[in-house]
């Protein structure tokens, strides 16, 4: 039986990308999500894969601490996966009026458009960071992907705010010259 | 400024990371159209930045279209509502020859069965797996004890002695060198001891901050990577946790109660992470008579082959 977490729960694991957190809160939430999604889309592919990329801007928007505690995780996803499924038609220049209307009413914040890397480049910088060790891994995860400042950082891994920003620098060198090479 | 990265370098990572005043943004901006190098080594850097948040991004990618290949809530659509109401309603329109009403109710409870035998063939891998690990380790106080002993060993080193030993490659003085032994050994206690109190989170920062320090210290480098590994394992990261279990099991120097649990954890992290994978972790373990964990192995294979 699947284990049930409340939403505080459920906070903390999706911060720490905790794969029973994830699975859960998607499981969860998909077939209520899902019908609301396939009220703005015909295909099954389109909602489900809608719904998957509503589920990782949920755990992104965790991870960056842009969740709005107000209301709960589930309306929120649900929220998510309505925006992106109108968001969905607006670029496939398929709004009708009324659709306009709903979208405008959203107030839902755009996430930021995932610019496009070559595949053949996200691999070298995948094996790059393999290789890297796993100080300068996890600074500069933390600090470009997680959005940390520096000084929350140090605190954290019990550093100097000095030693850890130049550090990052190294980190981000030297995981470009393993890509050069 | 820092002397490793040239003077292009730190500003490319300075603007990127937004410290640059106004002007030198500005500025910066105005050497990117007129430079080519510096504007190709900026490049560079920004998709280097790309590839990290991409990486990361993956990770939760693969967990999510793991979720979605769960069968078992496989939610229907409005559209699928609709498609199924219309089939229905076109078929009992129709009259039936009686030797096919037969045949199709004998299909229908032959489908029914099948369909009901098949339910529960999909083993639920999150509860295989919070059945079968274990977050704490029995050992933990006597690694502790065994650590603590060591602190207060003292090779009788005074001030006046000016005698030099070797320690980690460099030639320092012996007093010196016992008092980063005993920095080290400390630093080690201190995430062993964070392990014990379930912070998992900050036992993970110590021994990570420790493997990276003393990467060549034997016997306290493997029982770090194992804490290491176990703690990864606690905060959900198996992923990690495996590779780690992955260096510590290579050293030569290992106690066998935690290599054991190394082995263990590791074949069963991959029911988080690759199901096909479980089978030939757990079979090694099956095939080891001195294994801790072999009727474990032996039962949890049986289980998933049945």
């Amino acid at each position: 039986m699947e284990v049930v977490f409340s939403d505080n729960e459920l906070i903390k694991g999706l911060a720490q990308r905790s794969e029973k957190h994830i699975r859960s809160v998607y499981s969860q939430n998909k077939v209520s999500a899902i019908g609301v999604i396939s009220k703005y889309l015909n295909s099954e592919s389109e909602c489900e894969s809608i719904y998957n990329d509503s589920v990782l801007t949920l755990v992104e928007n965790i991870i960056l601490k842009k969740f709005n505690s107000t209301s709960s995780l589930s309306t929120y996803l649900i929220g998510i996966a309505k925006f992106k499924a109108l968001n969905h038609l607006r670029k496939k220049k398929m709004l009708t009026t009324e659709l306009k209307q709903e979208f405008v009413d959203l107030k839902y914040e755009e996430p930021n458009e995932h610019m496009e890397l070559a595949t053949d480049l996200f691999n070298l910088t995948k094996k790059g960071l393999d290789k890297l060790d796993n100080s300068c891994k996890e600074i500069l995860i933390k600090f470009y992907y997680e959005e940390q400042k520096l000084k929350e950082m140090a605190k954290q891994m019990d550093l100097s705010y000095d030693f850890i920003r130049i550090k990052k620098g190294r980190c981000l060198k030297k995981l470009k010259n393993f890509i050069a090479s | 400024m820092d002397k490793e990265l040239n003077q292009n370098e730190q500003r490319i990572i300075d603007y990127l990371d937004g410290v640059l005043s106004e002007a030198e943004s500005k500025q910066f901006e105005n050497d990117l159209d007129n430079d080519a190098s510096l504007k190709s080594e900026f490049e560079k850097y920004q998709k280097l930045i790309l590839g990290i948040k991409e990486y990361e991004r993956e990770k939760i990618r693969n967990i999510i279209s793991n979720s979605s290949d769960h069968k078992s809530e496989q939610p229907t659509t409005n559209k699928q509502n609709l498609k199924t109401f219309k089939m229905n309603d076109s078929t009992v329109q129709k009259r039936r020859n009686p030797w096919y009403s037969i045949a199709a109710a004998f299909f229908l409870v032959a489908a029914g069965a099948f369909w009901f035998l098949n339910q529960n063939t999909e083993p639920d891998y999150n509860k295989l797996f919070a059945d079968n690990y274990k977050k704490e380790v029995e050992s933990v106080d006597s690694h502790l004890k065994q650590l603590g002993t060591k602190l207060l060993a003292s090779r009788g080193v005074t001030e006046k002695d000016t005698g030099t030993v070797l320690y980690n490659g460099e030639r320092i003085l012996a007093l010196e060198a016992e008092q980063l032994e005993k920095q080290r050994v400390n630093n080690l206690m201190d995430g062993i001891t964070k392990f014990k109190s379930a912070d998992w989170k900050n036992a993970t920062i110590s021994l990570n901050t420790y493997c990276e320090s003393y990467a060549t210290a034997g016997e306290d480098y493997s029982k770090a990577l194992f804490y290491l590994a176990k703690s990864k394992m606690n905060e959900s990261r198996y992923t990690d946790a495996i590779d780690d279990y992955n260096k510590f099991l290579n050293q030569s120097t290992k106690d066998q109660e935690m290599q054991d649990i190394a082995e263990w954890d590791r074949a069963i992290s991959y029911l988080q992470v690759d199901q096909n994978k479980v089978i030939e972790y757990l079979d090694e373990i099956a095939q080891n008579k001195r294994h801790k964990f072999q009727d474990d192995a032996k039962g949890l294979m049986d289980y998933l082959k049945a």
